[in-house]
């Protein structure tokens, strides 16, 4: 096995290209791992400089190579009013991968238990990319990147967070056997309310044994309704449409059915604290 | 390739393969406090290092990723001889127990304040989040923390501990552990820093099948390849039956396992041994070993494997029992007992109430950081063994049977051990390297892998009892009755003690004129059951207290009150015990104190008992208490042995049997002899647990380390003194009655002062008797038993079963504790580990036998982050004559408590119960689903 420590972008692409198999190997909590190591050479990109955290009125763009707890103790994500996904890498509770692991290498891992996954869907976030030597950065959507196959994903350079809008709140909630446990259920959400009622709606699932994702169903149980006042019973049907639309894996986490049972709770705890309920709906 | 970067301050440009790890690289380079714990998951976090100021697991970077920048290890902390203020911290706190964690946690400490000089507990939960301790329960480091934050800021950092014993000087007050400076600095200790660069590297190729019969196996190919030095199968191994169990000979627990069978019994039973030049050629040829099995039915469960006509697991070779233990030839059980005191029937006829309740104690491992690890070698034709064992006498005994040599052709050095917890009292694995360094003549190392760790080395077993219990209105207890039922696994080391020890730490608590037990264990085709911290205990109280504790909700009676009303008192004559004996009859007991009530008063005011946060309807809070007890050592069975020798210049050392797992049995040694001899704790040295150089000792289970070791300690140590007056009385021509010993090793009370230092002078002279060594052995009929009361508070979810533990109080007796600091740790310890055990720890295994969840990702151990909020561990002095200067055993006593006070907590939050542990939140709800019908 090689590992390359390429300095350029167009470097690091290229011998992506020329050995096969490889990977792109970010902080390497992953892939370094004794759990998901792969046979391949890496392609290291510590030294591309795929780092900082650039705010602008809209967006709020961090490099690739950035890492969790960069993201969690930013105030630049802070003043960008994205606090949840500050949160999001801070439920990875593990200092010393987080110090490792990077939000780039978090999406181009696309783990289904991912703390940060399900809060980058919520936010709309896209990845800027690149995927042949000397061609331009390019954009799409988180969602659409993980919905390309593993060995098709380009090297991610940034991902970029649009800055929440007024009125916009986010409400996350994850359960797990212990401190250190990966979780076995995880719903983000995001209202944009004007007034009690909710006028835009993300529910992102993660944690479930798939891809982390929007539950179109649950958004249209809120969105359009009051929700601080006489559609409160929105919140409920929108768990329902959660349960409804996961089936998570058993494992020695825990059944089935109950995954499911925690997850409409999660679910709709996450909704209240987007109201303001339970949190401060940040 | 070539990477540069700087080391601990100094520029290094190494060449490295590319997949190296940094861990790996490190160590090449020197480095020893970057350990692996988790074999490349990133889930200990013991290979941690701090990484351009950040903590990081070095077993997951890849070394080219070192380029450029700065590592810092703790080899780099400390300038010559004065140690980093956060290394001295850590010692004057307390927080070093085994030790094999505590460079990355050092390491965590710096990084944290580092950046924050007055971090708040929670920033001291996340900046340790990813480090696992098993041994400490983490509490003391808070402490440790403030008190390196205020060193690092100019100031003393000084830790206040409790106080005890007023009137002596070492013993009862808190002081550095005598091992503490060579962990933190992180110098050579454990196994695994002893191998040398030609060792052979020995890997086990481990069974696919529960049952199966090997009908051929061909190991030509992996012998051919290159650098394999010796494959070891069944064809060629020794035939001779032992068992693994670390017990005192006659063991209670039956042979009945070769090294390498023709016969595989559980997923991950040994098939063959190979041994090579490196880890990589051994695992290479492990693959090249051609096996035919016959597979056969397998039981996998207790109920599968006590049914009529089952498939027997040892269906060739019945087991040799060196003591009876009731093995039914020709069926599965491998031991049974049964007692009765008093009249049982009788006594449920008194009875206004009678409870029958059923419950389950799935196993659940031990997990020290450091694996089992074992370096063997030669010597003058001698086999030394370097092992990191709690019983170094019993590993030689066991491997001289296995080896057919005699005991004294083998020499057993017990490193410091990297976490033990009752584990390593089994011989798991030691045989198996000295097999291969007795027939090469090579030096061994065999360092098992987590995933054996969890598979072949032992965990607690599993159990499932039924109670009965009768009570009078009032709660007076009328009659007890147990019944218990264990799996062993495929093998039965502690196949009896440890059930039979489920009975005798849980009935003797109760007033009650009659009980009853009957203990069966079976063999099934999973891995092997063995000794754990509480050896049983846990099962038993367990079941035991939370019965009592629906006892008390059925009578409407206030739990503690419950306890307090039934409990043990001194002075009472405990006749069950003559019933509960190892395989030989027991001996009764008469209390010889008993600290219950303090401790359940204590535990009372720490938890706030009687007041709960009020119930919001989805979530409610709910308190439990349970009393414990465990013993110290075993008497007529347990045996300690130590020497103290006086040195030329009045200072002494101590060569004792007794083996320091973690617990600090050396520094309680050290003190209790510093006390006695009038000098200070760093006047005495010693060297513990070498067969070739210190004398006997059973090693450290039972709980017998301070009782037993110490003791033995204690009455050389009073030789030594006897012996020292003795020649001050020559020397002083006066009467020997009149003399004693004081501080600082000055000799009062005859016509002229003299100092011990004279008196080793004059004895080591040429003109003297020679050099004064006392030897002191102890053996008892009797031993002091700990108790202890443990409080929970929880806070239940109703509608995700999920359970918070919001405070936990451990209130023990343990007599006179000699090192409060370090026996308040093993308490905190004991209970984190059992609350893990309690919430979430669970092995689990499939349908086959295979266990599903061998790793840290599946099988979750207890971090800083499960602590909860509040944890209190307590110590109440309690006044006892038996052991030295009063004490009793301290640690493994601290996990009976957890699960029976949690489980009680959680009735009392939301009215059910759950009777099988851990308690998961998938086993909540469905318990309160099972209410809901009711």
């Amino acid at each position: 096995m090689n590992v390359f420590t390429p300095t350029t972008v167009g470097e690091a692409l290229e011998l992506r290209r020329s050995h096969e198999p490889s990977f792109f190997l970010g902080g390497g909590t992953l892939i370094n791992g004794s759990r998901w190591s792969r046979p391949g050479d890496l392609v290291a990109l510590g030294r591309l400089g795929l780092t900082g955290i650039d705010l602008t009125e809209s967006s709020c763009a961090i490099g690739a190579m950035t890492t969790l707890s960069t993201v969690a103790g930013s105030p630049t994500v802070a003043q960008g009013g994205l606090a949840i996904l500050a949160r999001a890498a801070k439920d990875l509770q593990r200092i010393n991968i987080r110090n490792a692991a990077t939000l780039g290498g978090v999406v181009g891992a696309n783990q289904a238990f991912s703390d940060v996954l399900p809060a980058l869907i919520a936010l709309d976030a896209v990845v800027e990319y690149q995927d042949a030597v000397g061609g331009a950065p390019q954009r799409e959507s988180v969602v659409d990147y993980l919905a390309r196959r593993a060995k098709e994903r380009p090297l991610i350079l940034r991902v970029v967070v649009p800055r929440p809008g007024p009125g916009t709140r986010f409400g996350m909630r994850r359960q797990a056997r212990s401190a250190g446990d990966l979780p076995y259920g995880k719903v983000v959400c995001r209202l944009v309310l004007d007034g009690g009622r909710c006028i835009d709606a993300a529910v992102v699932v993660g944690a479930t044994g798939i891809t982390a994702r929007r539950v179109p169903a649950a958004e249209a149980a809120v969105t359009g309704k009051d929700l601080a006042g006489a559609d409160a019973g929105a919140l409920a049907a929108a768990a329902a449409a959660v349960v409804a639309a996961v089936t998570p894996v058993a494992d020695v986490r825990g059944g089935a059915d109950f995954k499911k049972r925690v997850l409409a709770v999660l679910a709709e705890d996450a909704l209240r604290e987007a109201l303001g309920e339970d949190g401060d709906g940040r | 390739m070539k990477v540069t970067f700087t080391l601990n301050g100094a520029p290094r440009s190494v060449e490295v393969e590319g997949d190296v790890r940094v861990l790996a690289l490190l160590q090449r380079l020197g480095i020893r406090s970057v350990r692996s714990g988790c074999d490349h998951e990133g889930t200990c976090g013991a290979c941690s290092i701090l990484l351009d100021g950040d903590l990081v697991c070095s077993c997951l970077l890849m070394a080219p990723q070192l380029e450029g920048r700065t590592v810092l290890t703790v080899e780099g902390l400390a300038k010559g001889r004065d140690l980093h203020p956060i290394q001295a911290a850590f010692l004057d706190a307390g927080t070093v127990q085994c030790g094999y964690c505590m460079p990355a946690q050092i390491l965590g400490v710096k990084a944290l304040l580092d950046k924050n000089p007055s971090p708040s507990r929670a920033q001291v939960v996340d900046a340790l989040s990813g480090n696992y301790c098993r041994c400490t329960g983490y509490e003391r480091l808070f402490t440790a923390v403030t008190s390196a934050a205020e060193r690092l800021q100019g100031g003393e950092g000084k830790v206040e501990n409790a106080e005890f014993a007023a009137e002596r000087r070492v013993v009862g007050k808190a002081s550095r552990r005598i091992d503490g400076e060579q962990l933190v600095r992180a110098e050579p200790s454990y196994v695994e820093d002893m191998v040398t660069a030609d060792a052979l590297y020995v890997r086990v190729l481990a069974s696919p099948h529960a049952s199966a019969r090997i009908v051929k196996i061909d190991a030509s190919r992996a012998r051919a390849l290159p650098g394999v030095a010796l494959v070891v199968t069944h064809e060629n191994g020794p035939s001779v039956l032992y068992g693994s169990a670390g017990q005192n000979f006659p063991e209670p627990s039956p042979y009945d396992r070769r090294l390498v069978d023709d016969r595989v019994r559980y997923v991950g039973d040994r098939v063959a041994i190979v041994a090579a030049e490196t880890a990589a050629i051994a695992d290479e040829a492990l693959k090249l070993i051609d096996v035919e099995y016959a597979v056969q039915p397998a039981v996998l469960s207790i109920e599968e494997a006590a049914a009529a006509g089952a498939p027997l697991v040892h269906d060739r070779d019945p087991a040799i029992d060196p003591l009876p233990i009731g093995q039914e030839k020709g069926t599965n059980l491998a031991a049974k007992a049964d007692g009765e005191i008093g009249n049982v029937a009788q006594g449920f006829a008194q009875a206004d109430l009678v409870i029958e309740r059923e419950f389950h104690c799935p196993q659940v491992h031990a997990l020290p950081q450091e694996p089992h690890v074992v370096f063997t070698r030669m010597a003058s034709g001698r086999l030394v063994i370097h092992a990191a064992t709690q019983v170094p006498w019993h590993l030689r005994r066991i491997v001289a049977k296995v080896l057919d040599i005699n005991e004294s052709r083998i020499r057993v050095i017990k490193e410091r051990i990297g976490g033990g917890f009752g584990h390593k009292q089994d011989i798991v694995h030691e045989e198996v390297a000295a097999w291969v360094t007795w027939q090469t003549g090579r030096p061994a190392y065999y360092r098992m892998s987590r995933e054996e760790e969890f598979i072949s080395a032992r965990f607690r077993h599993e159990m499932k009892f039924r109670i009965k219990v009768g009570a009078k209105k009032d709660g007076t207890l009328t009659a007890v009755e147990q019944t218990v039922l264990a799996n062993t696994g495929a093998y039965g080391p502690h196949c009896l003690t440890v059930p039979m020890n489920a009975s005798s730490k849980s009935l003797p608590l109760l007033r009650c004129p009659n009980m009853k037990f009957s203990t069966r264990s079976y063999y099934t085709n999973t891995p092997i059951a063995g000794a754990y911290q509480g050896y049983g205990a846990p099962q038993g109280s367990f079941a035991t207290q939370l019965v009592l504790a629906e006892v008390a909700a059925e009578l409407g009676l206030d739990l503690v009150e419950y306890m307090e009303k039934i409990r043990v008192r001194a002075g009472d004559m405990l006749d069950i015990m003559k019933i509960l004996g190892e395989g030989q009859e027991g001996i009764a007991q008469k209390v010889s104190s008993c600290g219950l009530g303090e401790c359940l008063a204590r535990g009372a005011e720490l938890i706030g008992w009687g007041r709960k946060a009020p119930d919001d309807g989805r979530c409610a809070e709910g308190l439990g208490v349970a009393i414990i007890q465990q013993g110290s050592g075993l008497p007529g069975i347990d045996a300690a042995n130590a020497t103290v020798k006086l040195n030329g210049d009045g200072t002494f050392q101590i060569l004792m049997g007794g083996t320091d797992l973690g617990t600090g049995l050396d520094t309680v040694a050290v003190k209790i002899a510093a006390e006695l001899l009038g000098v200070n704790q760093d006047d005495v040295s010693l060297i513990a647990a070498d067969t070739d150089v210190t004398p006997f000792d059973v090693g450290a289970y039972a709980s017998s380390g301070t009782y037993f070791s110490g003791s033995a300690v204690y009455r050389a140590a009073e030789a030594m003194r006897e012996m020292i007056l003795t020649e001050a009385a020559g020397l002083l021509k006066c009467d020997r009655s009149k003399l004693r010993i004081e501080h600082h090793g000055r000799i009062v009370g005859g016509p002229a002062e003299l100092t011990i230092a004279k008196v080793a002078h004059h004895t080591q002279g040429g003109g003297g008797p020679g050099q004064l060594v006392a030897h002191g052995g102890f053996t008892t009929h009797e031993a002091p038993i700990p108790y202890g009361a443990h409080y929970a508070r929880v806070r239940v979810d109703r509608r995700t079963g999920r359970v918070e533990l919001r405070a936990f109080a451990a209130v023990q007796d343990c007599g006179t504790p000699i090192n409060p600091d370090l026996a308040q740790g093993q308490v905190l310890g004991g209970a984190l580990k059992a609350i893990g055990h309690s919430l979430f720890e669970e092995i689990v295994f499939d349908e086959t036998g295979r266990m599903r969840n061998p790793n840290y990702w599946d099988y979750k151990v207890p971090m800083i982050g499960d602590v909860p909020a509040e944890f209190h561990a307590e110590l109440v002095e309690v006044k006892d004559h038996l052991g030295p200067f009063g004490a009793k055993s301290t640690s493994e006593i601290a996990m009976n408590g957890a699960a029976p006070a949690i489980a009680a907590a959680i009735h009392d939050a939301v009215g059910v119960w759950v009777r099988t542990w851990p308690f998961t939140a998938e086993r909540v709800l469905a318990a309160l689903d099972e209410a809901a019908k009711d």
